[in-house]
């Protein structure tokens, strides 16, 4: 009878414990989200304007420069293109979701490339300069604390995101992140973003106005995205259209 | 007295001391800087485009083009040949309108030795943007339309690609050209319709088609879910002549396929019978483009693409040409006026024959040389089984500088296209400045 009751004790504090650690994650899960959301709306307003530079240092130190402008609306829209170097003007990306489209202006018409190829050379990847809201790519599948961070564990929910799995540590005060590691579905480490020097953009956003990048795949390399100029504004959706990739650097305000 | 100015100079010493820590952590605070302002909108703009481009061409000896050529001239084993250009582009803009012009002024050392100036105004437009959805554009524009890379049968208001040069600029047209564009939620994501007029009078567009004309195109555009889908109607003086689509998506992230097919009535195509005469005879043509475009783990973009061109001469008319050219040089010089002007107004074109294969690789910064850019290509033409082999290396380290290297290698046997071609290779050297 003591054994009989002993193990469907057993089997239920199983129960229960699978129960209460499900739970557990559901929740760790629920309030990682949370957070997440509140990192999207802190690095960037729903729909925005801004202005980056991406400086890509060599191992000697020389370095070449890119000013971009970029138009984000929602979770799913974003367009860029170059305002300099001159030779580089009027080359403009555009994401819709998943969908990524090169215009060139000698070319003259979009065609398709993927989040993985780089328009300008260097670390920063196309996913990297048309970067979403992580909350629109990612999954927290894991919440820690650490030395008085929040160290989020993301998963990609499909496997058309850029990179797999991404660490990011999360500055507690101002709910930015400070270190993002990137990895691949292997587990391999490609590059890691310092995010650096809060600024206060005004309209409430006080963010890391500096990305620093490097990656073990290309040792003594570096890739610097400054952000300037972060403004709301409100952006009809035919922006995000093929029609409209050779006259983005026209919308400037 | 000393113990006081040695005092005042402690202090002003440790105050310097403390400015220059400051403006040392101001320094180190502010590691990168950038000035936005710069980059405000002005309503005007101007870019200038410098290129010099050296040609080495080697003749192929052996080919009848040659023989056609060089008939009682010296002959040679190569050309070389020179050309600077100089390109400006310039937009003024006010309120809802802007004026764009793109004009190019190529001067050039021909294979002839002589000295040739060309002016050519490739853009010249105005563009009115009514709203977000509504603008309209008049003047001559260079109009790019089809998901192909080598080649674009749907591309009815624009010039086809040089295969030599796919990603040059091209010389507009006069059109005036609307465009209503609109974004949706659901599976349609956003489509567009885009009527465009084409005049053809002896002053403008002359060498849009032949005669006088006016042409009406309409493209529309759909993005549905992730699929880009193109539909293409050419009128020709009211009457049908042309029908096309498109079709482009990633079935992977790093996996794009895309389609191309054209559909045109009464196509006159010129060839030589085995009498020696040209015959014209009149077809509706199929011509279409399978392609795909595959990024590689190594960063390796991989593009194969297979190409119908319908109204393409096919192997006996090919061979019935180079016959009479053997025969105009050898024993007939009463049909060299008919051979030469059917080699300038027919045998011209990129793709003479019917079925070709393109691949290309390239692979950017290999060993590790940033903004370096080295790729091979192959076309190949499947009905004569003749080939074009190249290249190109292309370097970017220096702001506003590009330096491009690319060689192209012809085989082919004989009475084969690339095998007859004039030239057996190709190798030039472009260097562009832009400010």
């Amino acid at each position: 009878m003591f054994k009989k009751i002993s193990l469907i004790g057993k089997i239920l504090l199983l129960i229960l414990a699978i129960n209460t650690s499900f739970l557990f994650a559901q929740e760790i899960s629920e309030a990682g989200n949370k957070l997440l959301k509140e990192i999207d709306r802190n690095l960037t307003p729903e729909s925005f304007e801004s202005l980056k530079k991406i400086i890509n240092i060599e191992p000697n130190g020389t370095e070449k420069e890119f000013v971009l402008f970029v138009l984000k609306k929602g979770n799913d829209k974003m367009v860029t293109t170059f305002l300099s170097p001159k030779s580089e003007v009027g080359r403009s990306t555009l994401r819709l979701d998943e969908n990524m489209w090169l215009y060139i202006p000698n070319v003259g018409k979009p065609m398709r490339i993927t989040s993985l190829q780089s328009v300008i050379g260097g670390i920063f990847n196309n996913s990297d300069i048309m970067q979403l809201d992580y909350t629109s790519e990612y999954d927290v599948i894991e919440m820690v604390d650490e030395e008085g961070e929040k160290v989020l564990t993301l998963q990609a929910k499909t496997f058309n995101v850029a990179y797999d799995q991404l660490k990011m540590w999360v500055n507690v005060e101002h709910k930015t992140p400070s270190k993002i590691e990137c990895y691949t579905p292997s587990g391999m480490l490609i590059k890691t973003l310092h995010f650096k020097e809060i600024k206060d953009f005004g309209n409430g956003i006080i963010r890391p106005s500096v990305l620093e990048t490097d990656s073990p795949l290309h040792k003594d390399y570096k890739a610097v995205m400054i952000y300037a100029n972060i403004k709301p504004r409100k952006i009809d959706d035919e922006v995000f259209t093929l029609n409209y990739m050779d006259k983005i650097k026209d919308l400037r305000e | 007295m000393l113990l006081k100015f040695n005092f005042k100079f402690k202090i002003s010493t440790f105050k310097l001391l403390i400015i220059f820590l400051f403006f040392l952590n101001f320094l180190s605070a502010q590691e990168y800087s950038f000035d936005f302002e710069e980059f405000e909108k002005k309503p005007y703009e101007f870019i200038v485009n410098f290129k010099i481009q050296p040609d080495f061409t080697l003749l192929n000896k052996s080919s009848e083009l040659y023989s056609l050529n060089f008939l009682n001239k010296e002959e040679k084993d190569y050309w070389d040949s020179y050309t600077a250009s100089l390109e400006l582009k310039g937009s003024y803009e006010f309120s809802k309108f802007k004026f764009t012009l793109d004009i190019i002024d190529q001067l050039s050392y021909t294979k002839n030795n002589e000295f040739e100036n060309k002016f050519s105004i490739y853009e010249f437009f105005g563009n009115a943007d009514f709203s977000t959805n509504f603008s309209l554009q008049i003047g001559k524009k260079s109009v790019k339309w089809g998901k192909g890379y080598i080649w674009n049968p749907v591309s009815f208001v624009g010039r086809q690609k040089d295969i030599n040069d796919i990603d040059a600029g091209l010389e507009g047209f006069w059109v005036m050209k609307l465009d209503y564009v609109k974004s949706l939620s659901g599976i349609l994501q956003n489509f567009s319709v885009t009527p465009v007029i084409v005049p053809v009078t002896k002053d403008i567009n002359e060498d849009f088609q032949a005669g006088e004309s006016v042409n009406f195109v309409l493209h529309t555009y759909f993005l549905i879910k992730d699929t880009d889908l193109d539909f293409y109607l050419f009128m020709k003086d009211e009457k049908f002549k042309k029908i096309g689509f498109d079709i482009a998506r990633n079935i992977l992230p790093s996996w794009e396929i895309h389609a191309e097919y054209a559909f045109e009535k009464d196509v006159i195509t010129n060839w030589w019978n085995s009498d020696f005469v040209v015959e014209s005879t009149a077809s509706n043509t199929h011509d279409y483009l399978f392609g795909t475009r595959i990024l590689f783990g190594s960063n390796t973009t991989l593009i194969v693409e297979y190409l119908h061109n319908d109204a393409g001469l096919d192997i006996r008319q090919m061979k019935n040409f180079f016959d009479a050219v053997e025969l105009a040089v050898s024993e007939d010089p009463d049909l060299l006026p008919t051979v030469k002007k059917y080699q300038s107004e027919s045998f011209s074109a990129q793709f003479l024959m019917r079925d070709y294969l393109y691949a290309k690789i390239s692979q950017p910064e290999p060993f590790d040389i940033l903004y370096f850019t080295a790729s091979v290509f192959v076309l190949f033409n499947i009905n004569d089984k003749s080939e074009m082999i190249g290249g190109e290396f292309n370097y970017s380290r220096f702001e506003n500088l590009n330096l491009k290297l690319k060689y192209s290698l012809l085989f082919g046997e004989n009475n084969s296209e690339f095998g007859e071609k004039i030239s057996s290779g190709k190798m030039s050297f472009l260097m562009e400045y832009v400010f």
